[in-house]
């Protein structure tokens, strides 16, 4: 009776104990997850509340948010949004916006996948140098081009038109686009091209077949990093244009801030709505994106 | 999302982008600078290309607009002036150094007028208003207006606006504390900051921030008062530049705990919403204490010059004013278009439109002209004409008499003044330190 109690006590006992172990992790593991939470509330807190506060400014009057600047509006100032679209005619600004970022994104990738095949694929004398000339581009502080963009764009009769943006811009993006595309480039096994070769394709037929839809990836890293230099930039749009049919949104949200006042939250409207195409682009492209920051195109 | 979504996704943007830009480049576009200056023949109608800050919501932007539609209208044919908008005033400096550098100066463009003004002279691109001065034009101005444009004996602008920049209080708020008269001294002043402190109101808003502004303007006040009107005429070797830096770093004990490092934005909001009692500023700012002040504050806001200091050169009543824009022409080899450059700033600056384009947005102009009792004229306005004409002398301030690499050291030196880095005699060596350079 005794042993079968102590054998039952024992049971028990460690029942109770792994009870106890189960209770032990499962309180352990509610800590780590609770620990866990924590911190990823903490960092989307830290990622979104300027997001947030952007919006909610956005609906607010200029005096509640000089008052409180993080008070929710009393009355929500629709009229910030209309005045957004109507002050500084924002649907064509955001309109050539968009044509100027695709289409001087097309163009930089497709001059940069080009010297990137070249610069990673073959080899030639003075070939690290040329790349070498090429990025150190990214050196060069864009002030100090304005006036020979200037110039150019002035001798080229493209003053004023959405072609001077594309191309300025397309050329611009060109050193960091290079960079990386010939840096994914480099990561592909010398044994595919060899195979193509063998099969009978030309230098074309490589590029266009072989190492083109591999670099996909790369393209698309270089591809937003020159999305959002032609979309947020805002120097060479006020320098290399005049009228409102070739300018681009960053000018119309500087339209709200004038020589000596600044309506600041018809400006966080027009924010708002220049931050929409980053966004979609985003949503869309994001497994594109991540992959190529993480799978080599950035690595060099 | 699948792969094909997307590349359809993508193809569908693209071609609605691509027939957008189609549309786009359909549109009228504006000539470039030089372009519209040396294609269009003189017997055509002659286009003036003027980029303007005085758009979108600028004080000046809707009767300054008027100007120009009504001047087209009248030359309808004849002259056409195209208005380029560029409301970031930072921005377009930018650009007209660019244009002036590359050679190809704007048919019209404006400017304040720093001291790096007589750079855009130097550079014998613009054009000589002189002879169309002499016709009489010149009387409209303001005694020593044209001076400030003239160089080598040539006037190489027209002086536009001008503005006063007196100290701007809410009496509301001085009545609370119990201060019945705003001060005329310095130690008067202090004591009614104390009073305000201890209602629980700063003194005066003061910024580090961006230019440093609303605290140049300060600065400024205080060197006329301990050094005089021609203060600036002795350079920064005198004495008052060292006095007048102790007499800011007395007034930011009695500023917002934001004042380092906040820009005109915060440190004008604070004014608007009675955390502080004073702002020194000018007319430009009187649209939107009407518009964006606390509920019953327009109404309390008056003028008063600043206070003197014991033992200081500036007279009881000293205001600093100065040419706050001017216009200029690139120089012409079209006389047809000279002149149309001539007509449009004769027409802008005609005593009749001046006062329109003044009491409609609260500015003040270096062209003469009437008002009565019909015409509205909003009080803080007219304390500042009535002072400002009053006043025993009008100096520029710190910023439009200093080299541009002084100007710009100002807010660093200030605000490492402030934080206890430098000490004030520090704070006057950096700034000769950048003079030197």
């Amino acid at each position: 009776m005794n042993v079968e109690l102590k054998g039952i006590g024992n049971s028990s006992k460690s029942a109770i104990s792994m009870r106890h172990m189960t209770k032990k992790r499962l309180l352990g593991k509610i800590a780590g997850k609770t620990v866990m939470w924590c911190i990823l509330l903490f960092f989307l807190f830290y990622t979104l509340f300027p997001m947030i506060w952007l919006v909610i400014s956005s609906f607010k009057t200029n005096v509640e948010l000089f008052d409180n600047p993080f008070s929710l509006p009393k009355v929500w100032q629709f009229q910030n949004y209309k005045n957004a679209f109507q002050v500084s005619g924002l649907a064509v600004l955001f309109r050539n916006s968009i044509v100027i970022s695709l289409c001087a994104t097309a163009f930089n990738l497709f001059v940069a996948s080009m010297a990137g095949f070249v610069l990673a694929r073959q080899r030639f004398k003075l070939r690290e140098a040329i790349f070498v000339l090429l990025i150190s581009g990214i050196l060069i502080p864009v002030n100090a081009l304005m006036v020979p963009y200037y110039k150019i764009i002035t001798q080229i009769k493209l003053y004023d038109s959405i072609f001077a943006l594309i191309l300025t811009y397309g050329a611009m993006g060109l050193p960091i686009s290079v960079f990386l595309v010939r840096g994914f480039m480099k990561t592909i096994p010398w044994e595919l091209e060899e195979s193509a070769t063998i099969d009978g394709c030309n230098f074309y037929q490589r590029f266009f077949k072989i190492i083109l839809p591999l670099s996909k990836t790369g393209l698309i890293t270089a591809g937003t990093f020159q999305f959002l230099l032609s979309w947020n930039e805002f120097i060479y749009a006020m320098l290399l244009t005049s009228s409102t049919s070739s300018r681009t949104i960053q000018l119309g949200i500087r339209y709200f801030s004038n020589q000596f006042t600044t309506d600041y939250t018809s400006m966080y409207a027009a924010i708002v709505i220049s931050i929409i195409p980053s966004l979609t682009g985003y949503v869309l492209f994001q497994e594109q994106i991540i992959s190529g920051l993480t799978s080599g195109a950035v690595k060099g | 999302m699948s792969k094909k979504v997307v590349l359809g996704m993508f193809a569908v943007v693209l071609v609605l982008t691509l027939l957008f830009s189609l549309t786009a480049c359909g549109e009228k576009k504006v000539p470039a600078p030089d372009e519209a200056k040396q294609t269009e023949p003189s017997q055509k109608e002659v286009v003036i290309n003027f980029p303007s800050i005085w758009v979108g919501k600028d004080s000046k932007a809707n009767v300054f607009g008027s100007f120009v539609k009504e001047f087209n209208e009248k030359n309808a044919g004849k002259i056409k002036v195209v208005v380029e908008e560029m409301a970031d005033y930072q921005a377009y400096r930018d650009k007209m150094k660019t244009n002036i550098a590359a050679g190809t100066v704007p048919d019209v463009f404006s400017f304040n007028n720093a001291k790096d003004s007589v750079l855009y002279y130097k550079s014998g691109n613009l054009m000589d208003l002189t002879p169309h001065m002499n016709g009489g034009w010149k009387e409209d101005f303001i005694a020593d207006a044209l001076k400030e444009v003239t160089y080598q004996d040539k006037i190489m602008a027209m002086p536009y606006e001008f503005a006063v920049t007196p100290l701007m209080y809410n009496k509301r708020l001085l009545d609370k504390a119990g201060v019945a008269e705003f001060p005329k001294t310095m130690d008067a002043f202090i004591e009614m900051a104390e009073k305000l402190k201890g209602q629980g109101v700063m003194a005066a808003s003061q910024m580090t921030g961006e230019n440093g502004w609303f605290s140049m303007l300060w600065y400024s006040h205080l060197l006329v008062a301990h050094g005089g009107p021609d203060v600036f005429d002795r350079g920064l070797d005198d004495p008052a530049f060292l006095e007048a830096a102790k007499s800011l770093k007395k007034l930011f004990q009695y500023t917002t705990g934001d004042a380092v490092g906040a820009g005109a934005a915060v440190a004008g909001g604070h004014f608007l919403s009675e955390k502080t009692a004073i702002l020194v500023n000018g007319p430009w700012f009187i649209g939107r204490i009407e518009k964006e002040a606390a509920e019953g504050m327009y109404e309390q806001v008056n003028v008063a010059p600043a206070p003197t200091v014991a033992g200081g050169k500036g007279k009881q009543g000293y205001y600093v004013g100065f040419i706050q824009s001017s216009l200029a022409a690139a120089k012409q080899k079209d006389k047809a278009k000279e002149d149309a450059v001539a007509a449009f700033f004769k027409y802008i600056s005609t005593p009749e439109n001046v006062k329109r384009l003044s009491l409609d947005s609260g500015s003040l102009f270096v062209i003469k002209f009437k008002t009565d009792e019909n015409d509205k004229m909003s009080h803080i306005q007219k304390q500042m004409i009535e002072q400002s004409s009053s006043a025993p002398s009008i100096t520029k301030h710190f910023n439009a008499a200093m080299d541009t690499a002084v100007v710009t050291e100002f807010p660093q030196a200030l605000s490492g003044m402030i934080l206890g880095e430098f000490t004030p005699e520090q704070f006057v060596e950096q700034l000769k330190q950048k003079a030197a350079q």
